[in-house]
C-alpha cells in the first residue's frame, strides 16, 4: 500500500480532514480479500499487545499502576 | 456445510459484512447467521449448536469461547430469531472471496440489523455504511418502516445530528 506524503506546515485542518476522508474511501474501495488481510494484520497487532493489556489490568486492579497526572 | 445439508442457508453479517462495504477495522469474529432449523431446540426452548459443532469437529475445528475456531477465525453461528435477520438472510448478496462464493447481508439490511442491535459500535457502523454511499436509502427507509425500526432511526438521527 502506498503512503501519501504531506507537508504538514502547509496543511489546514480542513486539508487534514479531507485527507482522512480520502484515505477512508480508498480503503473502503479495496478488494474484499485485501481488506480481510488488513483485518488479519490488525488482529495480529492486537494479539501482540494482549499480554501488555492484561498486565496493565492486573496492575490497575491491584492499585499498583503508577499513573501520574501532571497539573500546573 | 450447505452442500452437506447441515445448514439450508446462511449469510455473513456483523463486522465482516460491514468491512465488505466500508474501510477495514479490527474485529475478532465472523458472524454467520443461520436459520433456527440448523440448531437443536430443547423442550425448554434452549437452543444447542451441537449439530453444527459436531459437523465442524469432523474437520478438526473445535469450539472456542462463544464460537468455533476455523483457520484462526472465531466463527460465531447465530441462529435467527429476529424478523429483520430472517429478511436479511433472504436478501443476502452472493459475493466472491477469492475463488469462493459466499453470502453476505446487503448494506441496507446490514445497517437495519445493526440499528436494531443498537450497541454504540453498531450505531457507528450504521453511520459509516450510510456515508459509504453504497446504500440505497429509499430501500433502507422502507426496511426500517417494515420492521418497526423508525423510532430507533429517529433516535440515531437526533443523537448524531444526521441529515435526513
Amino acid at each position: 500500500m502506498e503512503r501519501e506524503e504531506f507537508d504538514l506546515s502547509k496543511m489546514t485542518v480542513q486539508d487534514l480532514f479531507g485527507a482522512k476522508e480520502a484515505r477512508r474511501k480508498r480503503l473502503a474501495n479495496l478488494p474484499f480479500e485485501e481488506k480481510i488481510e488488513i483485518v488479519r494484520k490488525l488482529q495480529g497487532m492486537s494479539r501482540a499487545l494482549k499480554p501488555l493489556r492484561e498486565a496493565n489490568t492486573v496492575k490497575s486492579a491491584s492499585g499498583d499502576a503508577k499513573m501520574r497526572i501532571k497539573t500546573k | 456445510m450447505q452442500s452437506d445439508g447441515v445448514v439450508e442457508s446462511y449469510a455473513i453479517g456483523g463486522g465482516i459484512a460491514a468491512i465488505y462495504y466500508i474501510e477495514p477495522y479490527l474485529t475478532d469474529d465472523l458472524d454467520v447467521f443461520i436459520p433456527v432449523s440448523a440448531v437443536a431446540v430443547g423442550k425448554a426452548g434452549l437452543i444447542s449448536l451441537e449439530p453444527i459443532y459436531s459437523y465442524l469437529a469432523k474437520f478438526g475445528y473445535r469450539a472456542s469461547k462463544e464460537g468455533v475456531l476455523i483457520e484462526d477465525w472465531l466463527v460465531q453461528f447465530i441462529p435467527i430469531f429476529e424478523d429483520i435477520q430472517a429478511d436479511a438472510l433472504v436478501h443476502a448478496r452472493t459475493v466472491m472471496y477469492g475463488e469462493a462464493e459466499t453470502k453476505i447481508f446487503s448494506p441496507e439490511y446490514l445497517a437495519a440489523e445493526l440499528l436494531r442491535s443498537g450497541r454504540g459500535k453498531d450505531q457507528v457502523r450504521v453511520i459509516a455504511l450510510i456515508e459509504s454511499g453504497k446504500m440505497e436509502m429509499n430501500l433502507f427507509r422502507e426496511i426500517l418502516k417494515r420492521h418497526g425500526l423508525d423510532d430507533k432511526w429517529n433516535g440515531l438521527v437526533k443523537k448524531f445530528e444526521l441529515e435526513e
